[in-house]
């Protein structure tokens, strides 16, 4: 495990030896997706102890009621619509039956305890980044396997995609994300970070130069792009056209 | 029951993209029996761990026909329907509106009912999808040079089922698994067809992609067709 760490460790630094180290693993593969998942587990689960707080606490009825204040005194100070006085009656009139609605649907229960239902939500929320972080894992690692064949460099696909799983480590900063001002900042560092160390991924176990790696990395989003735009464009014309 | 296990480990080692286990598969005595049991088990077994799913989002969510009168008793207190309630007309219309959105909104709510009904559902889909795709890319495969038999094309493509198994993770209410069950099926595809017909790299990924890109040009051509005939309605009308 101490070895793993410290392989994980190099890599991050760019360490051509741990990359070598990392690539004769075996199941790389399935390496690949225990690491992708743990990442964002661990990265994520900050995000998961704040939703389950906010899931299994009781509605408080009157901090919405003081939100809902709040919003109309926004617009009453700032909307010019609202400076009407017949305008500002009506909306007074519609918060003192919205907020007695709000009691009302708040108190409608589930037959599940609140307890229970809130931590299945949650518990639900926190493995579905996970599963989602996955899912684009390997949509976009076999995009950019295609356009490391078409510059010359091979890889076997479960290989590439264990090999590159790596960009995910550096995602561990998004723990930091709560930190006021810091957090904003690290998670950019951090996806930064994973870029870079993707490329150096591909570059390894594609056989590729740095130029070649960098371009296979980024061509995908090109290619999406101009395709997502294609698409829209050549709608876009046809319903001109028929209508 | 060996069967049933050994169709199990192949479909494990099929999950990892293993081109061996897609080499067993296509050297097994039946491959489409073979692969139609893992099939079935799979489906089988995701549908009914997504139904306690089901039954459990269903006991995490306050009852709907509740919450709807509560908003429209208190709907009917708010100022503007004291003024807007006085033509009955506007009355008829809104009711209609109001029931149609609720219906709407109730289509998106669990249903234990509906998900009992899929436990037969999922898993002929799951065969129905796997003979049409299974068909188009042998085809494909084939023009493109490839060796493999339909019945060992049909064998390797079940071991591509094998990424559903995720969907086993619905058993919490609220689960969302994005497209990694797709995309993961897509790269078992892939490998399966590569494997199976010997073919290279990019031939293997045109045989894989070009069903879909089948499927999405019939799709685009029927939703040009719908929409010129929906014109020509509006232009005539």
């Amino acid at each position: 495990m101490a070895d793993l760490l410290r392989t994980l460790g190099r890599a991050m630094l760019l360490d051509d030896q741990a990359y070598q180290a990392w690539r004769e693993r075996p199941n790389l593969f399935l390496r690949g997706i225990v690491l992708i998942v743990l990442v964002s587990l661990v990265a994520g689960i900050l995000s998961f102890a704040v939703t389950l707080w906010l899931q299994i606490k009781p509605v408080d009825v009157a901090s919405i009621e003081e939100s809902i204040h709040q919003s109309l005194e926004w617009q009453l100070r700032f909307n010019p619509s609202f400076q009407d006085p017949a305008v500002r009656n009506m909306a007074e009139e519609m918060l003192n039956a919205i907020v007695p609605m709000i009691t009302d649907i708040a108190a409608v229960q589930a037959p599940l305890p609140r307890g229970i239902s809130g931590f299945l939500t949650a518990l639900s929320q926190w493995l579905s980044r996970a599963m989602i972080a996955v899912g684009g894992w390997m949509f976009y690692g076999a995009l950019v396997l295609i356009f490391v064949n078409l510059l010359g460099g091979s890889a076997k696909l479960p290989d590439f995609l264990g090999m590159v799983a790596l960009y995910a480590v550096p995602g561990l900063l998004g723990l930091l994300q709560p930190i006021p001002c810091l957090g904003g900042t690290l998670v950019f560092i951090g996806t930064v970070w994973g870029i870079v160390v993707y490329i150096k991924a591909t570059s390894v176990i594609g056989g590729l130069d740095a130029g070649r790696a960098i371009l296979a990395v980024v061509a995908p989003i090109f290619v999406l792009f101009l395709l997502a735009l294609s698409l829209v464009v050549l709608w876009g014309l046809w319903l001109g056209f028929i209508f | 029951m060996n069967g049933i296990v050994e169709s199990l480990r192949l479909g494990g080692r099929a999950l990892l993209l293993q081109e061996d286990a897609y080499e067993e598969m296509r050297l097994a005595d039946n491959p489409v029996v073979k692969g139609l049991v893992l099939i079935v088990v799979v489906g089988v077994v995701v549908a009914l761990l997504s139904f306690i799913g089901d039954v459990l989002a269903w006991a995490s969510t306050p009852d709907l026909n509740t919450i709807k009168e509560i908003v429209y008793s208190h709907m009917t207190q708010m100022p503007w329907w004291k003024f807007a309630s006085q033509d009955p007309q506007f009355v008829q219309i809104f009711n209609r509106i109001w029931e149609l959105n609720w219906s709407l909104i109730g289509l998106f709510m669990p249903d234990p009912g509906s998900a009992l009904a899929n436990i037969i559902l999922l898993p002929l889909g799951l065969v129905v999808r796997w003979l049409l795709y299974g068909l188009v890319a042998y085809l494909f495969a084939r023009w493109l040079g490839g060796t493999a038999t339909l019945s060992e094309t049909l064998g390797v493509l079940a071991l591509a089922v094998a990424p559903q198994v995720l969907n086993v993770l619905n058993v919490l209410p609220q689960m969302h698994l994005g497209g990694v069950v797709a995309i993961w099926g897509i790269l078992c595809a892939y490998t399966g067809l590569k494997t199976a017909h010997k073919l290279p790299w990019d031939r293997a990924a045109w045989a894989t992609v070009l069903p879909f890109i089948l499927a999405l040009a019939v799709s685009l051509l029927s939703a040009c067709w719908a929409t010129g005939i929906l014109a020509a309605m509006v232009k005539g009308g």
